[in-house]
């Protein structure tokens, strides 16, 4: 009998580790600075990333570039903390930001874009010009205007993307003004 | 009861073990998947592989953006030193070369340029080698030594509409990652 409970042991120790550092490194970018609702991690790419930092962005941003060439926020819930929800529509509003040049693209769940055939998973700042801009995000391509699709997920994220940023000091990067993303509707809600 | 102390502890103790080991292999596995990938759609390594402008149909990995054109090469210092030569008339980029663990190496260039930057139109060279004393690296090439024989050579270039992609599509097919072969004549 006793060496079952050491085959019980082994199995229950593999799996735990195991399971657990899935756990610990499954947060995508792991969010270490808050600006708003966005948040990033300075540490992508650097040799001296811990090894838990190190694996959780292998599993979400593999080959990310260093923090002075790109900054990477993350985003999932709208201006009221709920996450997003893929058959809502929202508008995301924002202006120019700190870097040379800035994009902002959905993911879906699994971290990987969204797969339809929309032509529509980002916008940048190529196309916002260098003002204030508005962008539909929904399920439903707007008559006019930018449009970011949601089709092919269900709880997307947002990333945007702050390329050579101006600063990328904590503290700077906390006052990040990043996109708001406001609810207007959801499918199957009266509006 | 006493007698479940010590399998507790047991397993404790070897989830702990199993846990550093499992955090520290994964960006080596993960690395080896996109490396042997490049090498097999690239042909081999040290050969470049372009990889189409990123789509939700054509994206390979997590967290691509389809704001940029990407190129990798596959680095195998086991035959000796590789050359790798990068035009950036069409676009500027970032060429980064990252090991086995996903830590950058080195890394030069900018995706975008800003008013104040002297713009090099000028290709990066680079002569990759183990030991930087084997052989003679071709003059205007920066000497990048590694610590093993793998690394993965990435090429960003900002392309954000189609026409900015075509153009940079065009100019990459002549950057060059291959095998180092020294002139006759050089040691």
């Amino acid at each position: 009998m006793r060496w079952m409970i050491w085959i019980l042991v082994a199995v229950v120790g593999i799996a735990g580790g195991i399971g657990s550092a899935l756990l610990a490194t499954r947060g995508g970018l792991t969010s270490v600075i808050y600006a708003g609702a966005w948040s990033t991690n300075v540490n992508n790419g650097s040799a001296s990333a811990d090894p838990w930092t190190r694996a959780t962005v292998a599993r979400g941003g593999l080959l990310a570039l260093s923090a002075n060439q790109a900054i990477y926020f993350d985003r999932s819930t709208d201006s009221e903390g709920r996450a997003l929800d893929a058959l809502c529509t929202y508008r995301l509003s924002g202006g120019p930001q700190p870097a040379a040049w800035w994009s902002v693209t959905l993911y879906a769940e699994d971290q990987y874009l969204a797969r339809n055939t929309d032509g529509a998973s980002s916008i940048d700042a190529t196309r916002a010009g260098a003002g204030n801009w508005t962008a539909l995000l929904g399920p439903d391509r707007p008559a006019e205007g930018h449009w970011i699709s949601t089709r092919a997920s269900k709880q997307p994220l947002l990333m945007m993307r702050l390329y050579r940023p101006t600063s990328i000091a904590p503290d700077q990067l906390a006052k990040v003004v990043g996109p708001d993303v406001v609810r207007l509707s959801c499918a199957g809600e009266k509006s | 009861m006493k007698r479940w102390v010590g399998p507790i502890v047991g397993a404790v103790l070897l989830a702990g073990l199993v846990h550093v080991a499992t955090v520290f292999a994964m960006p080596y596995a993960l690395m080896s998947v996109v490396m042997r990938g490049t090498v097999e759609k690239a042909g081999g390594a040290n050969t470049f592989l372009h990889v189409p402008r990123t789509t939700p149909q054509t994206q390979t990995v997590v967290r691509s953006s389809p704001d940029l054109a990407y190129s990798s090469c596959s680095i195998d210092l086991s035959g000796g030193p590789v050359e790798v030569e990068v035009n950036r008339t069409a676009a500027p980029g970032i060429v980064a070369l990252y090991n086995g663990n996903t830590d950058t190496i080195w890394s030069a260039g900018d995706l975008v340029m800003l008013p104040e930057d002297v713009v090099l139109t000028a290709p990066v060279r680079l002569f990759i080698t183990r030991d930087q004393a084997d052989r003679s690296p071709p003059p205007g090439s920066t000497v990048v030594t590694l610590s093993s024989d793998k690394a993965l050579l990435l090429v960003r270039r900002l392309a954000p509409t189609a026409e900015a992609f075509a153009a940079v599509d065009v100019e990459r097919q002549s950057d060059v990652c291959q095998a180092f072969t020294a002139e006759p004549g050089q040691s």
